[in-house]
C-alpha cells in the first residue's frame, strides 16, 4: 500500500510539474539573445549584466533566455507564428538587418514611440538621438523605426599595421592600384599578402564591392534582387569587376592554397603575422584576444574605390546587429526598457572594450584593438546589406551565387565573362521559376 | 601453400598492429596536449607538455559547463534508458505472449521504425514539439528517448520471451497470481539477462546521442555531452583555444572508455546478441 | 483461460509504448509526407499544396545530385575498406594473439564514443596548420604531402570517409569474430581432411558460413552511409561545404534555407533510398542458409 501510494504521489506531482510548462507565467521576460554565462563570451556576460539591471529595477520579475534562443531562429519564427513569441528576439536573418517581410505580416512591433523617449543614461536626449544615423535605415521601414541596434557588423580590410609599416606600404589606399601597390610591396618582401577563406562565401565579398564601387549600389542591387532582370549580371561593369579579382589572383598575392583553408584556418595565417591582410568583418577580433597575442597592431582601412568607377566610395557594406520586440510580446514595455538598457552608454562601452564590438552609438570609443575604424565610420554615408539582401530573401539562390563565384576565382574553371554570363542564367532561371 | 597463409597471416598481424598504434597515438596526442597551453600547442605540435596544466580541465568543466553538461547527461541517460527498458519490456511481453488481433501489425509497426531514417521526420516532429512546448527541455528529450529506444528494446525482447516455456504464465494464474502480478513477480525477472542486454545498448546510445540534442536543446544550461562539445568544438577552435577543447574532448571520452574497460567482455557480449539475432 | 487472463494486460501494458510511438513516430512521419506535397517556407504560415513539385525541383537540383554522389562515395569508400580490415582483424583475434584484450579495446572503443567526439578528434588531426597528421608529415620531411584535407573535395570525402570507418569498424570486427567463433572445429577438421590449407579453409569454410554477417554489415552501411549527418556537420561546422551528403543538405534547407517543404521531399527521398537499397543488397546477396 505504501508503495502504491508514493508511486501515485510520484505520478502527480511529475504530471503537475509538466503541466507547469503550459500555464502562462506573468512573470516571466524571455529574451532570444539571452544565453547561458558561461562559456565565457563576453557579450554574453553583458547580457547577463543588463537583465540582472531589469531584474533589480522590477523585482518580481524574472528574465530568461527564450526557448529557441541562440541559433534556433526556425523555432523562433514558430512560436511567433503560433502566437506565442519571446519578448525581445531579432528579426533579422543571417546578415541582413531587418527583414522586411515579418514587418509587412505584422509581427513586429513599431518601436518608434518608445525611441522617441528619453534615453537610458544619456541626459537631455531621446534614445533615438544616442544613435548614429548613419545606421537608421537598417531599423526602420517606411519611416517607422522596428529595430534597435546592438552593435556595428561591417566589412573592411584589415591590416598587420607592423608589416605594412616594415615594407612601407600605405595603410590607407585610396585606391584599387594603390591596393595592389602595397600587396607587390608584401610579396617582394616574402610575406603573404592577402589571407582567404577559400570555401566559402567569404569570397564573394570581394565582387559585391567591387561590382559596388565600379557600377554603383543602385545597380547593384537591381542585379541582385530585381525579377525583371533590369541590371542583368552581363553588364561590362560586374565582368571588369571579375577581371580585377582575376588580376589579383595571377599575380599570386592570395595565400597559396587558400583555395581549401576556412576562415578559422586563413584568420590564423594573419593572427601569426605570416599574411599581412584580411578582408573580413567587425566581429574579427570578437574573441580572438588569446590568439591575437599582446602588442599586436591591427588597422583597418575601407574598400579602396576604383578609379572612374561610378560607386560611391563613401559607402559600406554592413548592418547592425538589430533587435526587436514581437507585436504579441507579452511584456512590451519591459522588453523596451531591457532594449534601452543595451542601448545605454553603460552598457555599450563595456561592449566595446569587454567584448571588442562596435557600437551605434553617437561618439562612442572605438575597440582600442581596431585602428582606423573611426575615420572609416565617420567618413560613411550609407549602409548597404550584405549582398544586399539577397541571402536572407532567396538563400538556395544565394548559395548558387557564391558556388558560381567560387569556380571562377577559387577553382579558376572559368573565365569572367563565363561567370557573369552563368550568373544572369541562374538568377534569370530562379525568378522566372519562383512566383512571387 | 602454407607459407603463403603464414606470410598473409604475418602481413595481415603487422597492418593490425599498425592500425590500433596509430590509433593509440592519435588519442593519446589529444590527451598529452590537453595538458599544454595553447602558446606551447602552436610552436609544436607534437611536443609533450612541460607541465600539467590541469586548469585546462578546469576551464572546461567550469566555463565551458563540461561538468553541468555530465551531469545532464547522466541523469537524463538513466531516466531514458530506465523507461525505455520499461515500457519496451511491457510492450514487447503482450507481443510475444498475449494473442489478439492485430498482434503482428503491432509488431511491425514498432520494428518498421528501424528502418527509417530520422531526418524524415525531422522537421514534422520539430514542429509538433514546439506545439506541444516540448522543444529546449529535458522532458521533451525524455519522451523522445524513450519513445526511440522502443523498436530496439521490443526487437530484442519479443524473441526473448519468446524463448521462455508456455507453461509459465499457466503456472502462475493457476496458483492463484493476477496477470499483472504474473508479468511483474515472474515473467520480468526471468527477462533480466535480455533486460541487461538492452539496457546497457539504450544507455550507451542515449549517453552518446547528438542529432535530437541539437535539434531540440538551445539554452546553453541544458545541454548533454555530445552537444555540449560540438558548441566547444565551434567556439573554441574559433578562438583558438585548442588545449581547452581537448580537455573537453578527454572529458567526454573517459567515462565511456573506462566503463567499457571495466565491463569489456560483459559489454561486447551483450552487443553481440543482440546484433546477430538480426 | 490463460490467453482470455492475458489479454487483460493488453492496455496497461501495450498503451504507454503504442502511445509514445505514435506521437513521436507515426505522427511525425505521415506529416513529413504531408509538408513534401507542400511549398512550406516553415517562416510564414501558408502552406500552399504543390503535389510533387518539390521531387521535380529535386531532380534537376544539382547541389543534390552532388550530395548524392558523394554518398555514393561514401558508401563504397568505407565498404571497401571497413570490409576487408574487419575480417582481417577477425580473423587475426580469432586465433587469439598476444594482447588480445587490449587489440580489442583499441578496436571496439571508437564504436562507443559518440559522433561528436570522432568529428572533433579527425576534424582537429586534419587541420592544416596545427593537426596532427600535416605536423607528422612535415616532421619526417614530407612538407610536399600536406595540404587543407578537409578544404578540397578531392582529399576531404576520402579523409572523412577514413573517420567513418574508423568509428564504425569496431562493430564489424566484433560481429565477425562472433560469428567466427560459432564455427564449430569439425569443420575445420574435415576441410583439412581433404586437404584444404589454412588459405584455403578461409575462402572455402569462414566465408561462406559469414555470408549472414557480410550481409548486416551491408545493409547497415549502406544505411549509414545515406543516412550521414552528425560527423560531416559538426566536423565541417555546419557550413554548406565540399562534402554535403542529404543529411546537411535537408538541415539546411529546413533550417536556412526557409524551405521546410522542400527539405521534408528530400527526407522521402532519404527514406527511398535506404528502403531500396536494403531490398536490393538483400536480393542481390541472397544465398541458401547454411545450417549448422
Amino acid at each position: 500500500m505504501h508503495r502504491r501510494q508514493f508511486l501515485r504521489c510520484l505520478a502527480a506531482g511529475s504530471l503537475a510539474g509538466a503541466c507547469g510548462r503550459y500555464l502562462p507565467d506573468e512573470h516571466l521576460l524571455e529574451v532570444s539573445t539571452l544565453q547561458s554565462r558561461a562559456a565565457q563570451i563576453p557579450i554574453n556576460q553583458l547580457w547577463g549584466e543588463a537583465a540582472d539591471r531589469l531584474m533589480g529595477a522590477h523585482p518580481g520579475i524574472r528574465v530568461e533566455p527564450a526557448s529557441g534562443g541562440g541559433g534556433g531562429y526556425q523555432e523562433l519564427m514558430i512560436r511567433v507564428m503560433e502566437g506565442n513569441p519571446p519578448d525581445v528576439m531579432s528579426f533579422a536573418t543571417a546578415e541582413t538587418g531587418l527583414t522586411y517581410a515579418y514587418v509587412e505580416q505584422g509581427h513586429v512591433l513599431d518601436l518608434t514611440q518608445y525611441l522617441q523617449g528619453p534615453a537610458a543614461d544619456t541626459p537631455g536626449a531621446t534614445w533615438l538621438e544616442t544613435i548614429a544615423p548613419l545606421y537608421y535605415n537598417t531599423l526602420t521601414y517606411q519611416g517607422r523605426f522596428y529595430a534597435i541596434p546592438q552593435n556595428v557588423i561591417s566589412l573592411q580590410i584589415y591590416c598587420n599595421a607592423a608589416l605594412y609599416q616594415q615594407v612601407g606600404a600605405s595603410l590607407e589606399p585610396r585606391t584599387w592600384d594603390e591596393f595592389l601597390d602595397n600587396c607587390a610591396r608584401l610579396k617582394a618582401a616574402g610575406i603573404i599578402p592577402i589571407t582567404q577563406d577559400g570555401i566559402h562565401w567569404y569570397t564573394s565579398w570581394w565582387f559585391d564591392h567591387l561590382a559596388q564601387r565600379l557600377v554603383g549600389a543602385e545597380a547593384t542591387g537591381k542585379a541582385f534582387r530585381d525579377p525583371e532582370r533590369s541590371v542583368p549580371w552581363t553588364e561590362p561593369g560586374f565582368t571588369q569587376a571579375a577581371r580585377l579579382v582575376g588580376e589579383v589572383l595571377d599575380r599570386g598575392y592570395f595565400a597559396e592554397g587558400f583555395a581549401g583553408l576556412n576562415h578559422i584556418e586563413s584568420e590564423l595565417l594573419f593572427w601569426q603575422g605570416r599574411a599581412a591582410t584580411v578582408f573580413v568583418g567587425t566581429w574579427f577580433t570578437s574573441g580572438r584576444a588569446e590568439v591575437m597575442g599582446e602588442g599586436f597592431r591591427l588597422y583597418a582601412h575601407r574598400f579602396p574605390q576604383v578609379e572612374g568607377g561610378k560607386g560611391d566610395p563613401h559607402e559600406l557594406i554592413g548592418t547592425v546587429q538589430t533587435l526587436s520586440i514581437p507585436a504579441r510580446a507579452r511584456h512590451p514595455d519591459l522588453a523596451a526598457e531591457l532594449l534601452r538598457i543595451i542601448d545605454s552608454r553603460w552598457f555599450q562601452e563595456q561592449m566595446v572594450e569587454k567584448a571588442l564590438m562596435v557600437s551605434p552609438l553617437v561618439g562612442a570609443a572605438l575597440p582600442s584593438a581596431q585602428q582606423g575604424l573611426e575615420r572609416l565610420l565617420a567618413d560613411t554615408t550609407r549602409f548597404h546589406p550584405f549582398s544586399f539582401g539577397l541571402e536572407g530573401a532567396h538563400p538556395f539562390l544565394y548559395r548558387q551565387y557564391w558556388n558560381e563565384w567560387n569556380r571562377f576565382m577559387v577553382a579558376r574553371e572559368i573565365s569572367a565573362e563565363e561567370l557573369v554570363h552563368n550568373l544572369e542564367l541562374l538568377f534569370s532561371l530562379y525568378y522566372q521559376s519562383s512566383p512571387a | 601453400m602454407e607459407a603463403r597463409a603464414k606470410a598473409l597471416k604475418g602481413v595481415a598481424v603487422l597492418f593490425m598492429g599498425f592500425y590500433c598504434l596509430s590509433s593509440a597515438v592519435a588519442l593519446a596526442w589529444v590527451v598529452y596536449t590537453s595538458f599544454k597551453s595553447n602558446a606551447e600547442f602552436f610552436a609544436s605540435t607534437w611536443s609533450l607538455p612541460s607541465q600539467l596544466r590541469w586548469s585546462n580541465y578546469a576551464y572546461a568543466w567550469a566555463n565551458a559547463e563540461m561538468g553541468h553538461y555530465f551531469f545532464n547527461t547522466t541523469y537524463l541517460s538513466a531516466l531514458a534508458t530506465a523507461g525505455s527498458t520499461l515500457v519496451g519490456a511491457m510492450a514487447a511481453f503482450v507481443l510475444a505472449r498475449v494473442v489478439f488481433p492485430f498482434r503482428q501489425v503491432a509488431l511491425y509497426f514498432f520494428l518498421a521504425a528501424m528502418m527509417v531514417p530520422a531526418m524524415l521526420y525531422l522537421f514534422p516532429l520539430f514542429v509538433q514539439m514546439r506545439h506541444l512546448h516540448l522543444t529546449n527541455s529535458h522532458l521533451g528529450l525524455l519522451l523522445l528517448y524513450v519513445s526511440m529506444g522502443l523498436p530496439f528494446t521490443i526487437f530484442v525482447l519479443t524473441g526473448f520471451f519468446r524463448t521462455l516455456p508456455r507453461e509459465l504464465e499457466e503456472a502462475a494464474l493457476i496458483d492463484g497470481a493476477s496477470p499483472w502480478k504474473t508479468f511483474w513477480m515472474v515473467m520480468l525477472p526471468l527477462a533480466r539477462p535480455g533486460l541487461v542486454t538492452v539496457a546497457i545498448f539504450n544507455f550507451i546510445s542515449f549517453w552518446n546521442e547528438f542529432f535530437w540534442s541539437l535539434i531540440l536543446l538551445h539554452s546553453g544550461r541544458l545541454y548533454t555531452l555530445a552537444r555540449g562539445l560540438q558548441t566547444l568544438f565551434w567556439n573554441l577552435s574559433t578562438e583558438s583555444r585548442w588545449t581547452e577543447l581537448f580537455a573537453g574532448l578527454v572529458i567526454v571520452m573517459l567515462p565511456l572508455m573506462v566503463v567499457f574497460m571495466l565491463l569489456q567482455d560483459r559489454i561486447t557480449a551483450g552487443l553481440t546478441a543482440g546484433a546477430l539475432k538480426g | 483461460m490463460l490467453q482470455r487472463e492475458l489479454r487483460k494486460l493488453i492496455l496497461p501494458l501495450l498503451l504507454p509504448g503504442l502511445l509514445l510511438h505514435l506521437v513521436f513516430f507515426a505522427l511525425p512521419v505521415l506529416n513529413a509526407f504531408y509538408y513534401s506535397l507542400t511549398s512550406w517556407s516553415g517562416i510564414t504560415l501558408e502552406k500552399e499544396f504543390i503535389g510533387l513539385d518539390n521531387f521535380a525541383r529535386a531532380f534537376g537540383d544539382r547541389t543534390l545530385q552532388t550530395a548524392l554522389a558523394n554518398i555514393l562515395f561514401f558508401g563504397i569508400f568505407g565498404f571497401v575498406l571497413v570490409f576487408p580490415l574487419s575480417l582481417l582483424f577477425a580473423v587475426v583475434l580469432e586465433e587469439n594473439p598476444p594482447f588480445a584484450r587490449l587489440l580489442k579495446f583499441v578496436i571496439f572503443a571508437p564504436t562507443l564514443l559518440s559522433v561528436v567526439v570522432t568529428a572533433v578528434l579527425w576534424g582537429s588531426i586534419y587541420n592544416p596548420v596545427i593537426g596532427l597528421l600535416n605536423e607528422t608529415l612535415r616532421a619526417i620531411g614530407l612538407e610536399e604531402w600536406t595540404q587543407p584535407w578537409l578544404g578540397r573535395r578531392g582529399a576531404a570525402l576520402p579523409a572523412i570517409g577514413i573517420a567513418m570507418v574508423w568509428q564504425g569498424l569496431g562493430t564489424y570486427v566484433i560481429l565477425f569474430l562472433a560469428g567466427l567463433q560459432k564455427i564449430p572445429r569439425s569443420f575445420y577438421e574435415a576441410a583439412q581432411l581433404d586437404g584444404a590449407d589454412a588459405w584455403q579453409q578461409f575462402w572455402l569454410v569462414k566465408l561462406p558460413l559469414l555470408w549472414d554477417v557480410v550481409q548486416i554489415l551491408v545493409v547497415l552501411w549502406v544505411i549509414n552511409a545515406v543516412q550521414a549527418f552528425a560527423l560531416i556537420f559538426v566536423i565541417t561546422r555546419g557550413y554548406p561545404n565540399v562534402t554535403e551528403v542529404l543529411g546537411t543538405y535537408l538541415y539546411w534547407a529546413g533550417f536556412q534555407g526557409q524551405s521546410i517543404g522542400y527539405a521534408s521531399a528530400m527526407g522521402v527521398i532519404m527514406f527511398a533510398l535506404v528502403l531500396g537499397l536494403s531490398l536490393l543488397v538483400n536480393r542481390l546477396m541472397r544465398r541458401e542458409a547454411i545450417e549448422y
